[in-house]
């Protein structure tokens, strides 16, 4: 389905809903005991993706009953389709038990600018930014980290790409991975794109920006002091002129 | 001996700690009885509707100590509705009026609603002890009343109950002058808590053996609490979650570094894996490890670990450690009684463990005796040497997460697997099947296996058969769970006698039918038998009373009391 997209529409696969089915593309994993009687779980409701943690992650790959189940449910021909998943109370484990584990999970999906196809990842999952950054690693076995000071790049190994990790926020923004705290972009992040580096300048620069930004409000919050934030709009509007707009934006905010 | 008085009499019978012994005592002559039944602190109930509060209150009037079970075991898996019954309301009623030394209660499979803790925690002066299993109805209110008016509390055990949360803080409820806490475990409960409250409570308990927190108290909370309690012995962890550079961490390895006493280990509700080798060095002293409610362990994580356990008698854990995980369990615990491998719900075969890991825990664990394993395929051949490696097996339930599957070499039943392990642990009490099984196994198990206590059958047997060699040949069977078997009316009727020699029998989608039950019903007078039909109403059963018509479920139970009064409609009394 990929062939009919234009090189902007494979790069920014998330753009074009249209085009690129979205329905395909949605979230399909339930969380354990949870709506898992749904159609799902009928031979060939199976999507056909693969999370991240199927692919990278034995453990986890247990969670997932869907899919895995609608396959051994299929290949077990001869007996009738209700078999474990459907029989009340089996496997004999205790329900209080399930529940405890049946932890909450964040799945977003991650795009790769170039690469025709999205994976998906548990954000619940990692406890920080270099968790993740190690699963994307891993999960797209071409890349290797590079650390720039403070600053994270996964690396093509064999083309030497480099490629910046961002998000799109709640308000739709696109961010770039590593600005805010880890709790805040969990609860925040919609979807995962690794940027090539050279399209995501505008984007570095925005964020090189908020990095200031965010330590200058909350210096002021915490002091009370205007002039401290004044120094900081001034250290900001030193990086870059052209992003006053984005200034004005932040301190509407306080 | 008949010519002692009764005080020494009754300083000899202190010695005796098994109910089975004091029973047994009670029953040779009439000045024993009196002597036994005046000095009987603890008292194990298998059943609550076996007998009424006040015939125990009777029957013990200083009983000190209470044990009490509820619903069936099956209700465990969803099998018995919710609102089937099991309440310990009358019981506290009743031991409030003429019972007020209670100072210990312990409650599995029962509702426990909000007025029954609050009259619980205003009855008994003396109240030390309240351990709640699987238990139900349970708001944190209830726990406020227990925190607030049980001076003396010094065990306060939830473990695996349904907590609503009504109300925060009832932690905060613990005067403070309650500084006898010695065990604190409030793991499943999903509620935040008052941290401040939580670390103060522990400060001040100096006595505080075992604390198992929830998923609600972070590292950091934690870390102070430990630095409070270095005395722990048993710790359940709740959020283990951060970075492995962050301050927070440092910390924690560093305080838990002083918990010297620290011999089981539970919890890791959330974790960051890469936080765990802070424990290492804790886990050299382990001697229990109960890794089962942490999902975010991935199997090299747990092997890692489970390498640091060189003392570890039991481990419960998760099925992503693998074959080759319990390969290293088996290389390292040397020690180790008691397994449980449980299922990481749902998951792919290569995830997961096999007979093959069995085998080699079978081979460096000879002191195994206690078995739970959920897997994906099993083996004859596999069981036989488990079952030479390991004779000591007093529990083992092995559960094949595909229903009647074969021997995943041979495609044969399991039977001869299973008749391996009867035949060569002759201790063993309590045994669950699965697999595809037939009659054979069950010759097997009435042949061999005489001590056995609880057996719990799933989609196994071809005919009645096969029910009845368990009836007939295991002379310590109490209690009997079958379900998705074919056994009918003809293995339920055939010895009657039997079923007043055992706590009970559950049948659920077998071929037992309404006339069956009502027969048994008949010539059974000192059985309940109960027929629960989740989905039609009574009148349709009522109907259907003369049919043939296949049981659902059926639970029989004996009683000195006759039918219950309590029952929901959906579960008709014959």
């Amino acid at each position: 389905m990929e062939k009919g997209l234009t090189e902007t529409e494979k790069i920014m696969p998330e753009l074009d809903s249209e085009g690129l089915n979205f329905k395909e593309t949605e979230l399909t994993l339930a969380l354990p005991g949870e709506s898992r009687t749904e159609p799902e779980i009928v031979p060939g409701g199976k999507t056909g993706k693969r999370g991240f943690c199927e692919t990278a992650d034995p453990k986890s790959k247990a969670k997932f009953l869907s899919e895995e189940q609608s396959e051994s449910e299929v290949s077990s021909a001869g007996n009738p389709p209700a078999t474990k998943a459907q029989v009340v109370g089996w496997p004999p484990v205790r329900s209080s038990w399930k529940n405890a584990l049946a932890k909450k999970c964040k799945y977003v999906k991650v795009a790769v600018d170039g690469a025709p196809y999205l994976r998906k990842v548990d954000l619940e999952m990692y406890g920080g930014y270099q968790q993740l950054l190690g699963a994307l690693a891993e999960l797209f076995t071409c890349f290797t980290i590079c650390n720039y000071g403070s600053e994270r790049k996964l690396v093509d190994r064999v083309n030497r790409m480099e490629y910046v990790p961002t998000y799109e926020d709640k308000d739709g923004d696109w961010m770039l991975v590593g600005d805010v705290p880890w709790k805040m972009f969990v609860e925040s992040c919609k979807r995962l794109r690794l940027m090539k580096s050279s399209e995501a300048i505008g984007l570095v620069v925005l964020v090189q920006l908020r990095g200031p930004l965010l330590q200058v409000r909350m210096q002021a919050q915490d002091e009370l002091k205007w002039e401290s934030l004044e120094d900081g709009i001034e250290a900001c509007t030193d990086i870059v002129s052209s992003s006053v707009f984005f200034v004005v934006q932040v301190i509407r905010e306080f | 001996m008949t010519y002692f008085p009764e005080e020494v009499l009754e300083h000899i019978f202190d010695f005796l700690s098994s109910h089975q012994d004091r029973n047994a005592v009670s029953i040779v002559c009439k000045s024993w009885f009196r002597v036994e039944r005046w000095s009987r602190q603890r008292v194990f109930i298998g059943n609550c509707y076996a007998i009424r509060p006040e015939r125990l209150i009777a029957r013990f009037p200083r009983v000190r100590s209470l044990t009490l079970k509820g619903k069936p075991h099956f209700a465990d898996f969803n099998l018995v509705p919710h609102d089937w019954g099991g309440f310990v309301q009358p019981w506290i009623e009743a031991m409030a009026k003429s019972c007020k030394g209670l100072e210990e209660l312990r409650l599995k499979r029962m509702v426990v609603s909000d007025e029954s803790l609050e009259l619980l925690s205003r009855s008994f002066p003396n109240f030390k002890s309240l351990v709640l299993v699987t238990c139900e109805g349970i708001t944190t209110t209830g726990l406020a009343s227990v925190a607030a008016n049980c001076r003396d509390l010094r065990e306060l055990d939830l473990q695996e109950n349904e907590v609503e949360d009504s109300r925060g803080h009832w932690l905060s409820c613990f005067p403070d002058t309650c500084t006898s806490l010695v065990s604190l475990n409030f793991a499943c409960l999903k509620g935040e808590v008052n941290l401040g409250a939580l670390e103060k409570l522990v400060a001040r308990c100096r006595d505080l053996r075992s604390l198992r927190v929830n998923r609600a108290v972070p590292m950091e909370a934690l870390e102070k609490i430990l630095a409070r309690a270095p005395q722990l012995v048993d710790l359940g962890i709740g959020s283990y979650n951060h970075e492995p550079n962050s301050l927070a961490y440092k910390k924690f390895r560093n305080t838990i570094l002083n918990c010297k006493s620290i011999k089981s280990l539970s919890g890791f509700l959330e974790v960051s894996p890469r936080c765990l080798p802070a424990i290492y060095p804790v886990c050299l002293s382990i001697t229990s490890l109960n890794l089962s409610y942490s999902p975010g362990i991935v199997g090299s994580e747990l092997v890692k670990l489970i390498h640091h356990c060189h003392k570890l008698q039991r481990l419960w854990v998760l099925d992503a450690i693998g074959d080759k995980g319990l390969e290293v369990v088996a290389s390292t615990c040397k020690e180790l009684r008691e397994l449980r491998v449980f299922p990481s719900l749902f998951g792919a075969e290569n995830a997961a463990v096999t007979e093959k890991g069995l085998v080699a825990i079978s081979v460096g664990c000879p002191k195994l005796h206690s078995l739970l394993y959920f897997c994906h395929q099993m083996t004859n051949a596999a069981l036989i040497t488990v079952a030479k490696n390991c004779p000591h097996f007093s529990r083992f339930r092995l559960c094949i997460l595909d229903p009647q599957k074969p021997d995943a070499n041979t495609q044969q039943p399991l039977d001869e697997g299973f008749g391996a392990i009867v035949q060569s642990c002759r201790g063993l009490r309590r045994l669950s099947l699965s697999g595809l099984l037939t009659d054979q196994v069950f010759l097997y198990i009435g042949m061999y296996a005489d001590q056995l206590e609880m057996l719990s059958v799933a989609f196994a047997g071809e005919t009645d058969k096969g029910m009845l060699y368990v009836l007939n040949g295991c002379k310590n069977l109490r209690k009997l769970e079958i379900r998705d078997s074919p056994f009918g009316d003809i293995a339920l009727l055939m010895d009657v006698g039997k079923y007043e020699t055992m706590r009970s029998l559950w049948m659920s989608s077998c071929n037992v039918t309404l006339a069956g039950c009502k027969t048994l019903a008949i010539k059974m007078p000192r059985l309940n038998v109960e027929i629960i039909n989740e989905f039609n109403d009574m009148e349709l059963v009522e109907e259907n009373l003369c049919d043939n018509q296949k049981v659902e479920k059926m639970y029989v139970y004996r009683t000195l009391e006759g039918p219950r009064q309590d029952a929901p409609d959906f579960v008709t009394r014959l």
